[in-house]
């Protein structure tokens, strides 16, 4: 049972952070055009 | 070399100086947590989210202050300076998000430890409560931003900025205060506390890496807002320019 609270844990972490960050790019882009 | 890049608002160079730094910290510390540091006896595995859970959660409690840092610049020269309260405003809002990011991940990480070590996902003690106090007044102060129209806008988000500012303690404090579900303090909770010192490169690469990450996010975000407010500003002008024009 840790196993799979572990993995969803550090998947959650990396696509929040990764989101986050790819939001902030795509409106540079909108910006841009 | 951050305020520089504050002050050129140069969002590649912040890109490519920063993320490969981040990523690389970052990937050490993974790389620790999962593959170096010990198994802890009792709780096994899941004991390894401790190494994204705390980190998180402190760059959680760290964060509301550069937003009430901004937040309170903003209020003191919106009248006096009022482009570069603009400024400081970019950077509180750059400071919530990052903020709001940060806690969501504590909260979510947090429930699914609870459930893995202490069978619930959540319980009504007063380190979780506080901190999701905190994360309802970084959702209230992102949807004010958002959802009202007008100029006060600004000047009220910056005063519910306080309010979050002041929750921040409080939910530091509230291990220390009060018996709770949650554990007691790791770090600085007195004689016998810590962590074992195989455990400690893993936490301080994790800790290290989420901090230049926070910055970097902030900057980037900082830096797109401020983007924005020039191009309504420009567009502001143009039509101020063409009714100028018309009424010629």
């Amino acid at each position: 049972m840790g196993h799979r609270h572990l993995v969803i844990a550090y998947i959650f972490v990396w696509t929040l952070q990764l989101g986050y960050l790819s939001s902030i790019l795509l409106g540079w882009r909108r910006l841009r055009k | 070399m951050i305020c520089g890049l504050l002050l050129r608002n140069d969002m590649r160079k912040t890109l490519f100086i920063g993320l490969p730094i981040a990523l690389a910290i970052l990937a050490v510390g993974f790389y620790q947590a999962i593959f170096v540091a010990p198994t802890e006896a009792t709780m096994g595995e899941v004991q390894r989210i401790f190494y994204y859970h705390v980190p998180s959660a402190i760059m959680a409690l760290l964060f509301p202050y550069v937003n009430f840092a901004a937040s309170a610049a903003y209020l003191l020269i919106r009248r006096s300076n009022p482009l570069r309260a603009q400024a400081a405003d970019a950077l509180a809002l750059a400071a919530a998000e990052v903020t709001l990011v940060f806690a969501s991940i504590g909260l979510a990480t947090g429930m699914l430890w609870g459930r893995a070590a202490w069978g619930i996902w959540w319980t009504w003690d007063a380190r979780l409560t506080s901190f999701l106090m905190l994360w309802l007044l970084y959702v209230s102060y992102l949807l004010l931003r958002r959802f009202t129209a007008g100029g006060q806008t600004q000047t009220l988000a910056a005063v519910l900025s306080v309010f979050a500012a002041i929750d921040v303690p409080i939910v530091y404090m509230s291990i220390r205060w009060w018996r709770t579900q949650h554990p007691s303090p790791v770090f600085f909770g007195g004689p016998d506390t810590g962590i074992d010192a195989h455990m400690m490169p893993a936490f301080l690469f994790n800790v290290a890496g989420w901090f230049v990450w926070g910055v970097l996010l902030v900057t980037l975000r900082y830096q797109l807002q401020r983007k924005r407010q020039r191009a309504e500003q420009d567009a502001t002008l143009r039509a101020l320019e063409t009714t100028l024009q018309s009424v010629r």
